[in-house]
């Protein structure tokens, strides 16, 4: 009786007249009268209910058949039907027997419209009908498209061991099991159990205590992990699977002509959804029937979405890897998808998007200001370039007041924050899917060792979604990646080829992709600490609920290679290590980091993403997040990456983080009174400080020093007139006070490093703020004359070899 | 190697209390009625017209920085020490600076002291013997100097003490903080220069448990922060008057007060030793014996010694250096570093509390003592019996000084009265800054370091209508940059105790120490 009720079951929710939760209440409240009372709850008559279930039970199965010797199925008899008959009609003849007999596959029995129609090519035949599922139905015809005919019959036919597998072998286990009636996990051990026996021979004894360790941590299913640790890849984890699902694999049509997709039928559903529970709807088969690419044919949450939307209908399952998945997903929402990677900020917060570099009231000031310099210069012209002189040093002086006490609460604060990580109760089964977005272009070189170091993230491999952001015309990157052969955790993505052509386009387009809880972005150098993904989590556990994103350190492994890379080392030392933390220990809005910065990626997306328009997309994202009411943190990890160690390439990169300052403190300065009553005036002034500060001190220094290293020459008196009374005291401030801070903050920070060895070259440091002040200066003109030009970054020139020291 | 702070243990530490968290609002209450008094006391001072030297230098400095005559800088820039200096112009007065520094000092000993492991009568009776104490007392009062230096050292010595025995701070933070307090010591104290030696070797010997680079590393930042303030002196002086090393020389400079050439003592590190040792007993004998008693308790025998000797060893540098003069506020850091002693003492028996009690009352009849001994500068005497409400001794440098204040605020009275506008008044600053300080006003000054300074002097019938200078019997008569080159011209001797004349003055002040002339 109970095999009987599962079967039963298993038909109702295949069909979708009932959940598996609905099933669950049925059986449990009235298992006794079951059939009665499903009439009396209207799901079907009972006369049907008896009739289906008889027939069901007393069929012969195809596979059965199959492992009969001498029973194969003749390819030929299949050509005198057309294809689509043969699906629609859900058919196959098999074989035609010296009797005339023709045996013939069918989903439903003794359909009278396949009678008619075998009997118009063979009048006198007799009819032996097999039960086939529509899956397998697929599966044949697929095979016989393909030419592989004979290999579909094998999976067929191939018989599972019977002692160790009974259980699964059983119909009703499996049908159980598919119908997510019973838990996946049960199922799932016994096609664990013979993966391992399959595989066992394959691994070495590390490989194989490696892959032991990994379960026992996370309870993830083997075939998953092995995929994830590549030592099975997707296609074989497949191919196992579906001996016991005994499911058609679409893997071989995907991208090919010969799989036929409904694209409207696709619309009906999110593409998120499809993302996270892996699954891509092709067709309608027949008017109640849906083919469905589905990763795990187990997996019941998939056919609760499709019976959401489509009632009653029956699913006829096919396996498709994630890449699969992936591919199809990019291929029918591609324009979509590349659309909203563009347009989305634009369309939602027009405001907030630097595709317009300058508003009209922006404009306006700028003439006004201008009119008002000009004026004030022909009328007094000692008096206003001693009032510039002022404001400017005034303005030095609180910039350094502002980053003293920045620095000193952020080297204490992060001190204090070392360690604490370690409280997060570390349960693996637990941990989200994280997803990793790593946008390369023209970089072939580094995609070894980028996957390298991604194997290395102290994470769960199994919960890693790893999206390698390709951009469709760079072949060289793709077939190295490819060459590569990454472990299945990675998913190439394939940017399609528009405008702009921006890192920030490319991480929005994968973020459609993303099925992570939380997000990060690494660069292709990137090497992070291993548990910098096992931090964030903590972090956002442990923080408040608006704590949209932290940003993890970054320093360089190339540290000492040149001077150059020295003093970025200093630099990234000092702004990550002191300046950050500070900022985020008062609540100040925190511009964010090229890379490594992480996001709850629901909140990552009700921002919208990131601006394409602005080539320091993370910058600007960070304040939009404040604007919004977001917090933005800091996490005591580092990403060390490839410093510029070439004095152009470094001028080039400089300039393109400078202008993209000079977008985001233009998008954001808008409508300061906005940007007030949002940020509230303390923040107003720490994000005025901060992004706008950066670009007039690096505009004005080089001025500056002019004029001291021409008075230091020429001793000239008319100097006076620049800088009478306060402004000299205040000059003398800036230069002495000043340039000592600067030097002496930026040491602190390699000095807790234990960079020691760095320590000296802080003192090189005012020849260095040269080198942004060119910087900056390149990027005034970029700003006016190509705003949205992406000034790529050569990597791959340093000649030190990777190690995080 | 031997792990010196790894050895740290909670047993040489007297457990602290949070009494702030159980009494707080008496704590506060106590807190802001000190503060009030301080404020009140300093202010007072001022109004009352005493005003101590160190502040009428520093306040005419900040009246030049903020008011000119330019190229002010020139004044200003060799002035020592340069961060109170800057400090007094950009609060506009040394008063103000004074009592936001003694604010901070006396809050930050009411506070330390509440969090000692004693009773809350403990407490207040040992708070207020310290704060009683002469020494701070004058020190908060009358030298701004002494006071940030306090604070600094103060600050110092717990971030060293922390090194030593780390809680909640990191080291590497500790160590960033310490280059930044001492390179504050530098632009306040001459003799801190030297003392950075000290400074670094004690550093070294805290660091033991550290590699050898790391300790290397963390001299380097406390060197090259503190470099950066010697730099930064040597500059402005190298920038005001072409002498990297004019404040040390130069008249005005503030490292040698004018008037009080007679007091300064120089002596070599033994006999200076002997000298600090008997000034000690006489005055803070209480740190001598809380000294002594934690270098004999503690395992650091070496370390905890070379904290508590900074300050020793920076008096000792200034003796050295010809620097020191009798004066009682300098002794006021052993009394603000108190509490921080007594935070590291167990002191629960009562026989302890007793000593120290002792200590504390015998530190202050002594030192009493020695004012009353009128062994001190005159300004401090003069202080003294000012705030005690008694006659002023019959000892010449106080009587002189006495009666130079009265002069000064005659001369300003009369120059405030019977000035015009557009008249100037010629005048060396350097000498006669409490003049300035007085006047509170530089407008139509002549001073020396003004372009226009020599041709008021060639022709001070055109240019000046007063004319302010040291008296024929002032001691700074020579020194006195109007007074000197006008006798010359007169055909007189620089040094000549007869009355300045000029041709078409007449004077309308005249004594001992100032002369005023007026065109007639």
């Amino acid at each position: 009786m109970s095999d009987r009720l599962t079967q039963l079951g298993f038909y109702l929710i295949s069909r979708g007249y009932i959940s598996p939760e609905h099933w669950q209440l049925v059986q449990h409240v009235m298992i006794q009268t079951l059939q009665q009372n499903l009439d009396q709850l209207d799901f079907t008559s009972q006369s049907q209910l008896s009739q289906e279930i008889s027939r069901r039970l007393h069929q012969t199965f195809i596979s059965g058949w199959l492992q009969i010797p001498g029973h194969d199925i003749d390819e030929r008899l299949a050509h005198h039907f057309p294809i689509q008959q043969l699906i629609k009609l859900e058919f196959l003849p098999c074989a035609l027997t010296a009797e005339n007999t023709l045996v013939i596959a069918v989903v439903q029995f003794d359909q009278p419209e396949i009678k008619q129609l075998v009997h118009r090519v063979w009048p006198q035949v007799t009819l032996e009908q097999l039960s086939i599922t529509k899956n397998q139905l697929l599966a044949l015809l697929m095979g016989q498209r393909l030419g592989r005919l004979p290999q579909a019959c094998d999976q067929l036919r191939q018989a599972l061991p019977t002692k160790t597998f009974q259980s699964i072998d059983s119909p009703f286990v499996k049908a159980l099991a598919r119908s997510g009636f019973i838990a996946n996990q049960i199922y799932q051990d016994q096609v664990d159990r013979q993966i391992w026996q399959q595989m066992e021979q394959q691994l070495t004894p590390a490989q194989q205590r490696e892959i032991q360790l990994v379960q026992a941590r996370t309870g993830s299913p083997l075939g998953d992990i092995m995929t994830r640790l590549g030592y099975l890849s997707e296609l074989s984890y497949q191919d196992r699977l579906n001996q016991f699902a005994k499911l058609p694999i679409i893997s071989m049509l995907v991208g090919t002509d010969f799989l036929e997709v409904d694209v409207q039928l696709a619309q009906n559903f999110q593409p998120r959804a499809m993302m996270d529970h892996h699954f891509f709807p092709l067709a309608w088969v027949g008017e109640r029937s849906l083919q469905v690419v589905i990763r795990n044919p187990y997996n019941s949450e998939v056919e609760s979405i499709l019976h959401q939307k489509f009632p009653g209908i029956e699913i006829i399952k096919v396996l498709g890897t994630e890449r699969d998945i992936t591919t199809l997903l990019a291929q029918y929402f591609r324009k979509d998808f590349s659309d909203r990677a563009i347009y989305q900020l634009l369309k939602r917060a027009p405001h907030e998007s630097a595709a317009r570099v300058f508003t009209v009231p922006q404009l306006l000031t700028l003439y006004g200001l201008s009119v008002m310099g000009l004026w004030l210069l022909s009328h007094h012209f000692w008096g206003a370039l001693a009032g510039v002189m002022l404001v400017l040093n005034l303005f030095f002086v609180i910039a350094i007041g502002f980053k003293l006490i920045l620095s000193v609460q952020g080297l204490k604060v992060r001190q204090q924050q070392h360690g604490r990580w370690e409280t997060l109760n570390f349960q693996p089964q637990s941990l989200p899917v994280y997803t990793v977005l790593v946008p390369v272009y023209n970089e072939p070189e580094v995609i070894p060792i980028l996957i390298e170091a991604l194997r290395q993230l102290d994470y769960p491999q199994e919960k890693l979604d790893v999206l390698l952001l390709l951009e469709e015309k760079d072949k060289v990157t793709l077939e190295a990646s490819r060459a590569a052969n990454p472990p299945g955790f990675v998913r190439f993505i394939l940017i399609p080829d528009s405008q702009p052509k921006t890192k920030p386009k490319a991480c929005n387009y994968g973020l459609a992709f993303a099925r992570g809880e939380y997000l990060t972005i690494y660069d292709a150098e990137d090497i992070p600490d291993p548990d910098q993904l096992l931090k964030a989590v903590w972090a956002f556990k442990n923080g408040p609920s608006n704590l949209a994103c932290v940003q993890a350190a970054l320093n360089y492994f190339n540290r000492d290679e040149n001077f150059l890379t020295r003093m970025f080392t200093l630099e990234y030392s000092y702004w990550f290590d002191c300046l950050l933390p500070g900022l985020e220990s008062f609540q100040f809005p925190i511009p964010l980091g090229g890379t490594s910065n992480h996001f709850r990626t629901d909140l990552l997306r009700q921002l919208g993403g990131w601006d394409p328009f602005n080539v320091t997309e993370d910058a600007d994202l960070g304040i939009r997040a404040s604007q919004r009411g977001y917090v933005v943190g800091v996490i005591n990890s580092t990403t060390y990456e490839e410093a510029n160690c070439q004095t152009k390439n470094w001028i080039r990169q400089r300039s393109r983080w400078i202008k993209g300052y000079m977008q985001t403190w233009l998008v954001h300065n808008r409508n300061p009174w906005k940007s007030i009553r949002k940020l509230g005036l303390k923040n107003w002034l720490a994000y005025q400080f901060f992004i706008g500060g950066t670009i007039v001190a690096f505009l004005s220094s080089p001025f500056l020093w002019l004029i001291y290293f021409y008075w230091l020459l020429t001793r000239e008196t008319w100097l006076v007139y620049l800088f009478p009374s306060w402004t000299l005291y205040l000059s003398l401030v800036c230069l002495l006070l000043g340039n000592a801070l600067g030097i002496y903050l930026n040491m602190t920070a390699v000095f807790r490093r234990r960079y020691f060895q760095l320590l000296p070259y802080a003192l090189l440091n005012p020849i260095y703020w040269q080198l942004h002040s060119i910087a900056s200066y390149m990027a005034l003109w970029q700003l006016f004359t190509k705003p949205f030009y992406w000034e790529k970054t050569q990597h791959g020139l340093s000649k030190v070899k990777k190690h995080t020291g | 190697m031997v792990s010196v702070r790894s050895k740290s243990t909670q047993g040489d530490r007297s457990l602290p209390t949070n009494l702030d968290s159980q009494q707080g609002p008496a704590i506060w209450a106590v807190r802001v009625l000190t503060i009030l008094g301080l404020s009140g006391l300093v202010i007072g001072l001022d109004w009352q017209g005493y005003i101590p030297q160190p502040i009428a230098f520093l306040g005419s400095k900040a009246i030049l920085a903020v008011q000119g005559p330019e190229p002010s800088f020139v004044a200003t820039g060799y002035a020592f020490p340069p961060l109170l200096v800057y400090g007094s112009a950009l609060v506009r007065s040394p008063v103000i600076l004074q009592v936001i520094s003694g604010t901070l000092l006396v809050g930050s000993v009411i506070r330390t002291m509440g969090k000692l492991g004693v009773s809350r009568l403990w407490q207040i009776l040992w708070t207020m013997l310290i704060l009683l104490h002469p020494a701070f007392g004058l020190m908060l009062l009358r030298d701004p100097t002494w006071v940030a230096t306090t604070l600094l050292l103060l600050i110092t010595l717990r971030l060293l003490w922390q090194i030593l025995q780390p809680q909640d701070l990191p080291l590497s933070f500790l160590v960033v903080l310490v280059g930044l307090t001492v390179a504050g010591l530098m632009l306040l104290r001459f003799e801190a220069w030297w003392g950075l030696v000290f400074i670094l070797i004690a550093l070294w010997c805290l660091l033991l448990a550290e590699t050898w680079q790391y300790r290397a590393a963390a001299l380097f930042i406390v060197l090259t922060m503190s470099l950066f303030a010697i730099g930064t002196c040597v500059y402005l002086n190298w920038l005001a008057t072409d002498n990297p090393l004019a404040f040390l020389s130069q008249p005005g400079s503030g490292v040698r007060l004018p008037g009080l050439d007679s007091f300064f003592v120089q002596a070599g590190v033994g006999e200076g030793i002997l000298k600090i040792i008997s000034w000690m007993i006489q005055i803070a004998p209480i740190y001598v014996l809380l000294m002594v008693w934690l270098i004999w308790r503690t395992k650091f025998h070496l370390q905890v010694g070379l904290i508590l000797a900074l300050p020793i060893v920076l008096l000792l540098i200034n003796l050295w250096e010809g620097l020191y003069t009798p004066n009682l506020s300098q002794f006021g850091v052993y009394l603000a570093l108190l509490p921080l002693l007594l935070g590291q003492l167990p002191s629960r028996q009562s026989w302890r509390k007793l000593l120290i009690t002792l200590g504390l009352a015998v530190s202050l009849v002594s030192s009493g003592w020695v004012l009353q001994q009128n062994q001190v500068i005159p300004d401090e005497i003069l202080l003294w019996r000012h705030l005690t409400h008694q006659h002023l001794p019959e000892l010449q440098p106080a009587q002189q000084l006495h009666q130079k204040t009265i002069e000064q605020r005659k001369i300003t009275a009369y120059l405030f009265q019977t000035r015009q506008p557009q008249q100037h008044i010629l005048m060396d600053d350097r000498l006669h800054f409490p003049i300035l300080y007085l006047l509170h006003n530089t407008e139509g000054l002549i001073l020396p370091h003004q372009y226009e300074f020599d041709v008021a002097l060639d022709y001070p019938n055109q240019w000046v209508g007063w004319i302010v200078v040291a008296g024929a019997r002032s001691p700074l008569r020579s020194q006195d940059a109007v007074r000197r080159p006008l006798a010359q011209q007169m055909g007189a001797e620089p040094d000549s105790e007869e009355a300045l004349t000029v041709p078409g003055f007449h004077t309308i002040f005249d004594s001992p120490y100032y002369q005023v002339l007026q065109r007639s």
